[in-house]
């Protein structure tokens, strides 16, 4: 019981009040990139969930079997960018053979994912909180639910702001930024959630 | 453990690991190979490649895989012209029965640094984008081409240059009519036009009279000349501006001859000018 009352604690906690998008101000790049519509952030938001919780599994997998035995745990960083990028290429190579409907939806995304710093920032923080393989992938499945709630509140507000009139000088970006402050600012009040 | 073992460990576990992942992923993309229609590629090799989008889709190899998939029309690159279609054709095993038409970009706008008056001059401004978000243009004009050169940078076939005036000149040759030049330009000035002689006004003011000679001496001051001398009753004047009816014109010419500021002129078609 206590187990899982954790389990749900890291997950709640993942998904509002460590939102790797709005609180640490992660993945930002895509975060803009991809929502300028609806249909793209929620593609994008499918393929980071299916990579990052498959990702941070493989990365556990790496630093507790490899590089802790061997006491090389300073090469985290980059072993674990290099299981991310072999890892999204496979998946990628899988789902061009498996499910190529599949494919089409989420293969422009891929290549974008290899360098996303959400699912790095996923795997080190697996590792800084020490985190057990299954708390690992609660947390990680629950960073990318965060992630998606992100792009897709962004997304709806970006397909109304399309209608809205908008200084000359604030179109865009600036205008973005602004409305994903005010988000961010929102989703501090969850703080105490899963506490 | 000294200095030594560290680099070795290190060199070796990270070695081992990615010739591991490198194995890996060779074997799974032998085992996962798809086999891909050779069409594609070679249809997407003569496409002209410069990814310019204005077949519709998103870049050459997208537009190659729409044909084959019967989602575009054979003749649908436009940046390509007719030799690309009867290539296309041919490599598709069909007979090309293209209606294609080629489009040459037009800049509406002869207001260069000799004939338009400016109000200021601006520094740091590098783009005419920049230049119309932030109004520092410093033409009196509020229509003009700013001459800041979005345009040249826009085109992926290099056909845009901006001369001593400050305004762009287009090659007609080099210009595949894709258009993106015409969505870049902040202003409004370029617009695509097919390649046949026709009628234009260089001037896109919807200024009146008094203001458009303040500010610009090959201006549109739409004195309504060429609406009242043109014989077959084609132009008409929208906006403080001509609207030249293409069905009507039979370019006689008389709207060039009495336009009191050379704004209307001929735009000739490239087969013609040679």
């Amino acid at each position: 019981m206590n187990d899982l009352q954790q389990l749900g604690q890291i997950l709640l906690q993942s998904i509002f009040a460590q939102n790797l998008v709005f609180i640490r101000f992660l993945a930002l790049c895509s975060f803009v990139g991809l929502t300028a519509d609806f249909n793209s952030a929620v593609g994008m938001s499918w393929a980071v969930t299916f990579v990052t919780v498959l990702a941070s599994a493989v990365s556990y997998v790496v630093y507790h079997f490899l590089l802790v035995p061997f006491n090389l745990e300073y090469l985290q960083t980059i072993t674990f960018i290099l299981t991310i990028a072999v890892f999204v290429q496979l998946v990628e190579i899988y789902l061009k053979k498996a499910i190529p409907s599949l494919h089409r939806m989420m293969g422009i995304y891929l290549p974008l994912i290899a360098s996303n710093c959400m699912i790095l920032a996923v795997a080190l923080l697996n590792v800084t909180e020490k985190y057990n393989l299954l708390e690992a992938t609660v947390f990680s499945l629950g960073a990318s639910i965060g992630y998606a709630l992100a792009l897709i509140i962004m997304a709806g507000i970006r397909e109304r702001l399309r209608y809205a009139k908008v200084p000359e000088l604030m179109k865009g970006y600036p205008l973005i930024f602004i409305a994903s402050a005010f988000i961010a600012i929102a989703f501090m009040g969850l703080q105490g959630l899963g506490r | 453990m000294n200095i030594l073992t560290v680099i070795l460990y290190s060199t070796i576990v990270l070695l081992l690991l990615s010739a591991f992942f490198g194995f890996f992923l060779g074997f799974f993309s032998k085992v996962f190979k798809v086999k891909e229609d050779p069409r594609i590629e070679k249809i997407a090799s003569i496409l002209p490649g410069a990814n310019c989008g204005a077949c519709g889709f998103s870049g050459c190899q997208v537009f190659a895989e729409a044909i084959l998939s019967g989602k575009a029309r054979l003749d649908g690159c436009r940046a390509g012209g007719e030799e690309t279609i009867a290539h296309i054709s041919e490599a598709m095993g069909m007979s090309s029965d293209s209606s294609y038409e080629k489009y040459i970009a037009v800049a509406l706008c002869h207001g260069g640094r000799n004939e338009a008056n400016t109000s200021a001059i601006t520094q740091g401004v590098s783009s005419c984008q920049m230049a119309k978000n932030l109004k520092l243009s410093p033409w009196v004009c509020e229509y003009t081409c700013l001459g800041y050169g979005d345009c040249v940078l826009a085109c992926p076939f290099g056909a845009i240059v901006i001369n001593e005036d400050s305004l762009p000149v287009i090659d007609p040759i080099l210009c595949r009519g894709c258009g993106i030049c015409v969505d870049r330009c902040p202003q409004k000035i370029l617009e695509l036009f097919p390649n046949k002689s026709r009628v234009l006004c260089f001037c896109k003011s919807a200024d009146k009279g008094s203001k458009v000679r303040q500010a610009c001496k090959v201006g549109c001051i739409s004195c309504g000349l060429c609406e009242k001398k043109c014989p077959e009753n084609a132009i008409e004047m929208i906006n403080n501006l001509p609207v030249i009816d293409i069905e009507k014109c039979t370019l006689c010419g008389v709207c060039i001859s009495v336009c009191p500021t050379k704004a209307i002129t001929l735009f000739q078609a490239l087969s013609e000018k040679k």
